[in-house]
Order: structure tokens, then C-alpha cells, then sequence
């Protein structure tokens, strides 16, 4: 069915096997094929520029959609022709980043966008300079421009500014909350604090076999699934037989990464919520799964366990029977906190109808992870794109219709029981042989796509090979970037004093979502580049 | 109800806390911790340079003194032992060390020299004693007789000896 849309789109397909389909697409056509795509069930996962001048193309833009009922992901290419390309964003909204992002970082305009405006880029960002364009170095720093402040007031309207530090997350964003009396009547939201031009250091200076390590800093949370998604997006380009243990190992590690990334959060949620000793005592539990990470993997959070190929470190059979040992001890202790906690009124009060997405407003945007299963949207690229050793497990997706902040707090907690499920599985059905398969010949420009499901929702990772053991394009794409535009939705028309748990229910992670990004500053808060820089 | 039950689960549960830093934390077997470079053991392949994903680790030639640097910055290390796997000789291993807060900036440099071979014909120095040691093991017999020779005046002896034949072994 894909196939016939695109080709009815004149299109040229250029790659087209189990996983991947990669068309070029004409630019009069490129609007049509993407409402054709998105109408056909297929949901936008992001968007990448790609400076191909030294490939001999120009400027192109690849659009990469998730198409759910094949088990695919569709990337459809235009390339600029004077650096225009037309938006897809009047159509699907969740465009909408992706091509601001490209706007900055690499200078290709898109016709019809509705708000051509930065995104990414400070406002003492010169002009007319591209850093992700090939002939801009990796090392380099633009001098800073003088910019006037633009700043709109409302009547009647009070301005409330929840950042620049989130007060439960610890990390950068800023969300402007306009309100009447207790009411919120807008939302607006401001991050992109984070720069930490990963792609361009990545692209610029480092081989294949490092970037998985830079790829897991990209998160402190959920590092190891982004290392994952880089590994496989190479893997899936260079053909590589990973072996099935290696596969295993992976599955238990990304498994234990969600759980304590979910007992985390859990335990943020509590302590907004003002239950300090829940707070408490899923922070004890999750220290557990912590210890585990540390005697598998030799780091708590760093696994720093893949490789092009496989897993650096072996489960033996001593680390096999600690493990399972703790996960039963550890799920009866789950099952007890929360079976109290959820009988709480008080508790399940301040969640019940607040914060309300739409399941309809949710596929618009696009998003992704519990924040979709919290919106009886059934997602998940575990079961979707199997991936690692999921295809040979099995588990349940929790799905919740309401759309609320409880529906995603009861997603959470129902998914870390699935996930000590998937690890005692995993374990049992944990095969022999090696761990790493280090004989493969890497290809060249070869565009590939790797995804994993992150304890946010769905981690696509983008990638284009480059001559002699680099990439030429890497864009990753965190789950946040997606759940994001849906948080000033969920804001409107509630109280303040749930916007905190709201903000939190999507649970954002601000460093992901802005690994690209530089200092953001319009209104309220301004950090130049010039004082970020000297502080380095 | 649910909450009467938490304050005796905690209750029976006790103080979780850790006594650290009053008494040593113990981390297990195969901790990634400080890495340190065992300056008897290096050759100065540079394998572990090539592979330092934030160049924490480089190496580079004094050509003046005819010393190699193998220099590790902890400053810059990210722990992730890639160094310990592409080591040929096992010189860099990764402690269980992890306490490195200091407040001297010498105490995380490592610096390891090594004294380098000239060439027979030009005089440059090109490669660390051990490495060629390291490697000569590895040679044909027909090989070592130029295992003194920097690469480009390898190369130069080796068309020599293609374009004006009696040098024999390697044709």
C-alpha cells in the first residue's frame, strides 16, 4: 500500500526492504505524498536536514514517518532547489519543529510554514550561519549580535514563568504560563537551553565505534536506549548479524533502564503531588535496580555496553541468579507501594480529568510512549518494529483511554511490571554463544534509520554513512521533542497549581530533547553565548 | 487506609541511608573507576588514543628528544574502559577507584614517555622500542633486516629494490 502511494507520487525509491522504504520524492508532490502517508495510518517521527553538497545532491530534507501497520519506517527525501522545499506542516503539525530546527541549523526555507520563526538558535546567533552545513567546522564560535527584545503584553493577563529550572526535574526549560485568576488561559514554551551540538562533534570528529558513547550522554536517564537506537540504525545500514545472546543482553538492559527511568518518575510524581513518603520509598526501590545496573554493566547509569556488532560485557551465571533473586524480591515490594498508593483518594484526586489529551490532538502531534498509551493511542515500537529480542517475548501494552495524568501514572506502573516480566523471561530464555560479532564491512551513504522504544516513547535515530569508519549524518530524535508541543495543550483550562504534575506527567527530559540546541533567551531570561562559552 | 500501612512497611524497613563517606563504599567486581596506565606495560601502540571516544587519552611524538607521551586526562575520561579493551598488553586497566575529586590539577594527568627508535637512514625518530619489539615478533625474516627504517625510507628501499632486482626477498 506504501508502495503504490509513493509511486503514485512519482516517486524514486531508493531503498525498500523489511524494515526501511527511502523514496525521493518530487518537491510538487511532496505535500500530497505526506497527507497520503499520514491518512494511511503512517504518524510523523521527525525530520532531518542534511547538508549533501559533498555528495553532489544540495541541500535535502528527509521526513521520516512511522508506519505502525507495516512494521516500517518511511523516509521520504526532497531536495531543495534554492534552498526552498514546500512545508509539510499546514498538513501534519507535528512537522512543525522538525523543519524550524532545519531552518536554523542548516538554512533550507520552507514554503508556507506558519511560523517561520527560531526555534533552536539563540537570538545573538548572527545571521546567516549555519552550523550543521558542512563548511562550518565542528570547533567553531560565530562572535555574538547585539538583538532588541520583543515582547508582547496582555491585558488582564498575568504572566507566569515556570523556569528556566524546572522545580521537580532539575533541568533547563521554560514554561510561560498566561493566567486569569487561578485559571491557565495559554501556555507557552520555551527550551532549546541545552546546546551541546552533538551531531555536529559527532559528524565532525568521531568514528563510528565512539559515537555510541557519546550517543548515551545524549540522556542521563535513558542513555542506553539511545545508544541502542545509533547501534542499530548502523547496524541496519551495514547488514551486521548481530548474536542472539548479544540481542538478549541488550533486551535486559533496556528493560532495566525503563524500570528505574519509571521509578523515577513515579517517585517526581509523588513528591509534586505532596506524598513525600512514596516519594521516598520508590526512590528506595529503585536504588535496587540501580545496584543491578552497576554489577551488570560496571556503572550505574553509563552502561557504556554496546558496540557496532554486539555487547562488551558477558551475563554470567552468578550475575544471572543475583539478578533474578532481587527482581522477586523487588516485585512484591512494587506491587505494595503502589497497591496502597492508588487507594489513596487525596492521591488519585489530583490526577483524575486533569491534563486531559485528546486522543485525536495526540496523533496529530504525533506523540509518543506512555504519554500516547496514556491517550488510547496503542504505540509501542517494542511490538510495532521488534527490535533486540523482542520479537521472542512476550508482554502486554497498557493502554489507557482517558487520556489524563492518571491514565499515563497507571501506563508507568503497569509497564515496570511488564518490564520485570521481560527480564525474567529474557533471562530464562538467555542463549549461548559470543556477544559480539566484530566481522562486517561498513557501507557507504547508505541512509539508515534505528529505533527503540525509550521509557519516554519512541527514540528514532537517523543516520547516513560517510566514508572511512564515520557517518556522514546522525540525527537523533528523543521522545520529548515529540511529547512537548502537546504539554501547553494539556495546560489550558487548568488550575495552576497542577501545572507542575501536568508539565511533569509527560516526563520531559529537556537535556534529550535539546542535544542539538544552543541558549534560547527572547523574553524573560537571556543567557548569551558569549557567557555560556566562557564558562566552559 | 493505604497509607497506615506505608509507615509500618517504613517503619520495619529502618534507615536506608548509607554511612558514606564515614566508611568506605564497596563497589563490585568489574566497576569502571578511574583508569590507570601501567607505565612497564606500554608499548605506545596508540590503540587506546584511536579508540578514546573524548580524547581522553593521547599520544604524541617529541621528535626533538626522540620520546613518545602517552598522556591520559582524567579530566576528560567518560569511564567507558574502551582503552582496557584495545589494549594489546593489558597497560590501561580500570581501577574500582572513583573518589577524584582533587585540588590539584596535576593529579589527573598521567603521563607515561617512551624512548623512541631512529632511522638507520634518515635519523627521525618513528616508532617506541617496545612497539617495535612488540611487532618484530610478528615479522618475516626477509622483514627485519629493514625493521630499522622509518616508513617512507622503508618504502624507498623497498622500490629500490623492485626497480634494481639482487635485493631478492621481496619480489
Amino acid at each position: 500500500m506504501i508502495l503504490e502511494i509513493l509511486k503514485s507520487n512519482n516517486a524514486k525509491i531508493l531503498r525498500h526492504d523489511e524494515k526501511v522504504t527511502v523514496a525521493l520524492v518530487p518537491n510538487d508532490k511532496l505535500r500530497t505524498t505526506a497527507e497520503l502517508l499520514f491518512k494511511a495510518g503512517c504518524y510523523y517521527a521527525t525530520g532531518a536536514g542534511v547538508d549533501e553538497r559533498l555528495l553532489g545532491v544540495g541541500f535535502s530534507m528527509y521526513h521520516i514517518f512511522n508506519c505502525e501497520v507495516e512494521g516500517r519506517y518511511i523516509i521520504i527525501k526532497a531536495v531543495a532547489s534554492n534552498l526552498k522545499i514546500p512545508s509539510i506542516t499546514p498538513i501534519i503539525s507535528g512537522a512543525n519543529w522538525a523543519e524550524r530546527e532545519v531552518m536554523d541549523m542548516l538554512g533550507i526555507f520552507f514554503d508556507e510554514h506558519p511560523e517561520p520563526v527560531r526555534l533552536i538558535l539563540p537570538d545573538d546567533w548572527p545571521e546567516g550561519v549555519y552550523p550543521l552545513r558542512k563548511d562550518f567546522r565542528y570547533n567553531e564560535r560565530p562572535p555574538r549580535v547585539e538583538f532588541e527584545q520583543k515582547r508582547e503584553k496582555k491585558p488582564g493577563v498575568i504572566e507566569v514563568p515556570v523556569g528556566p529550572y524546572h522545580p521537580a526535574l532539575h533541568e533547563p526549560e521554560m514554561f510561560e504560563l498566561y493566567v486569569k485568576g487561578e485559571e491557565i488561559v495559554g501556555a507557552v514554551y520555551r527550551g532549546f537551553h541545552i546546546h551541546r551540538g552533538m551531531e555536529k562533534l559527532a559528524e565532525g570528529r568521531m568514528t563510528i565505534n565512539q559515537i555510541p558513547f557519546l550517543a548515551e550522554r545524549i540522556c542521563g536517564i535513558c542513555g542506553y536506549t539511545h545508544n541502542c537506537a545509533y547501534v542499530q540504525a548502523i547496524e541496519d545500514a551495514a547488514k551486521i548479524e548481530v548474536p542472539e545472546r548479544a540481542l538478549y543482553i541488550r533486551t535486559i538492559l533496556l528493560e532495566l533502564e525503563r524500570i528505574h527511568s519509571h521509578m523515577l518518575w513515579l517517585g517526581v510524581a509523588f513528591h509534586l503531588l505532596g506524598f513525600e513518603s512514596g516519594f521516598m520509598h520508590t526512590w528506595r526501590i529503585r536504588e535496587t535496580f540501580m545496584d543491578l545496573a552497576e554489577l551488570l554493566t560496571g556503572n550505574r547509569k553509563t552502561y557504556g555496553m554496546n558496540l557496532i556488532g554486539g555487547v562488551r560485557r558477558n551475563i554470567d551465571e552468578n550475575k544471572k541468579k543475583g539478578l533474578s533473586e532481587i527482581l522477586d524480591k523487588t516485585k512484591k515490594e512494587i506491587r505494595e507501594i503502589f497497591d496502597n498508593a492508588t487507594q489513596m483518594r487525596e492521591l488519585i484526586n489530583r490526577m483524575e480529568g486533569i491534563g486531559v489529551l485528546s486522543k485525536k490532538k495526540g496523533r496529530e502531534i504525533g506523540v509518543v510512549g506512555p504519554t500516547a498509551r496514556g491517550s488510547d493511542i496503542d504505540t509501542d515500537v517494542r511490538r510495532d518494529h521488534p527490535y533486540a529480542a523482542y520479537g521472542d517475548l512476550e508482554f502486554k501494552v497498557p493502554i489507557y483511554k482517558d487520556g489524563d495524568v492518571l491514565s499515563r501514572f497507571l501506563v508507568r506502573y503497569e509497564e515496570v511490571l511488564e518490564s520485570i516480566w521481560l527480564i525474567e523471561q529474557a533471562l530464562d530464555q538467555l542463549p549461548p554463544g559470543d556477544i559480539l560479532n566484530e566481522e562486517y564491512e561498513l557501507p557507504e551513504h547508505t541512509i539508515c534509520v534505528g529505533a527503540t522504544e525509550a521509557p519516554r516513547g519512541e527514540d528514532v535515530h537517523f543516520a547516513i554513512m560517510g566514508e572511512g569508519n564515520k557517518v556522514y549524518r546522525w540525527h537523533p530524535r528523543a521522545p520529548t521533542y515529540n511529547n512537548l508541543p502537546a504539554v501547553p495543550i494539556m495546560l489550558k483550562g487548568e488550575k495552576l497549581a497542577d501545572a507542575p504534575i501536568i508539565i511533569a506527567s509527560i516526563d520531559p527530559c529537556f537535556s534529550c530533547t535539546d542535544h542539538i540546541v544552543i541558549v534560547d533567551g527572547e523574553k524573560v531570561y537571556r543567557c548569551s553565548l558569549d557567557n555560556y562559552l566562557g564558562g566552559l | 487506609m493505604g497509607r497506615f500501612k506505608l509507615i509500618t512497611k517504613a517503619i520495619s524497613i529502618g534507615r536506608v541511608t548509607e554511612k558514606y563517606p564515614f566508611v568506605p563504599l564497596e563497589v563490585p567486581e568489574g566497576f569502571r573507576g578511574k583508569p590507570v596506565i601501567d607505565p612497564e606495560k606500554c608499548i605506545g601502540c596508540t590503540a587506546c588514543s584511536n579508540a578514546c571516544p573524548p580524547q581522553a587519552l593521547q599520544v604524541y611524538d617529541d621528535l626533538e628528544s626522540g620520546v613518545r607521551v602517552v598522556h591520559l586526562f582524567i579530566g576528560r575520561c567518560i569511564f567507558c574502559a574502551r582503552c582496557q579493551d584495545v589494549c594489546p598488553t593489558e597497560a590501561i586497566k580500570l581501577t574500582k577507584e572513583f573518589e577524584l575529586a582533587t585540588l590539584s590539577d596535576e593529579d589527573l594527568h598521567q603521563i607515561v614517555e617512551l624512548q623512541m627508535v631512529r632511522c638507520e637512514e634518515c635519523g627521525k625518530p618513528f616508532d617506541t622500542f617496545r612497539h617495535l619489539l612488540y611487532t618484530a615478533k610478528e615479522l618475516q625474516p626477509w622483514e627485519r633486516e629493514m625493521m630499522f627504517l622509518c616508513p617512507e625510507c622503508r618504502a624507498k628501499k623497498v622500490s629500490e629494490k623492485l626497480i634494481f632486482g639482487k635485493g631478492g626477498g621481496y619480489v
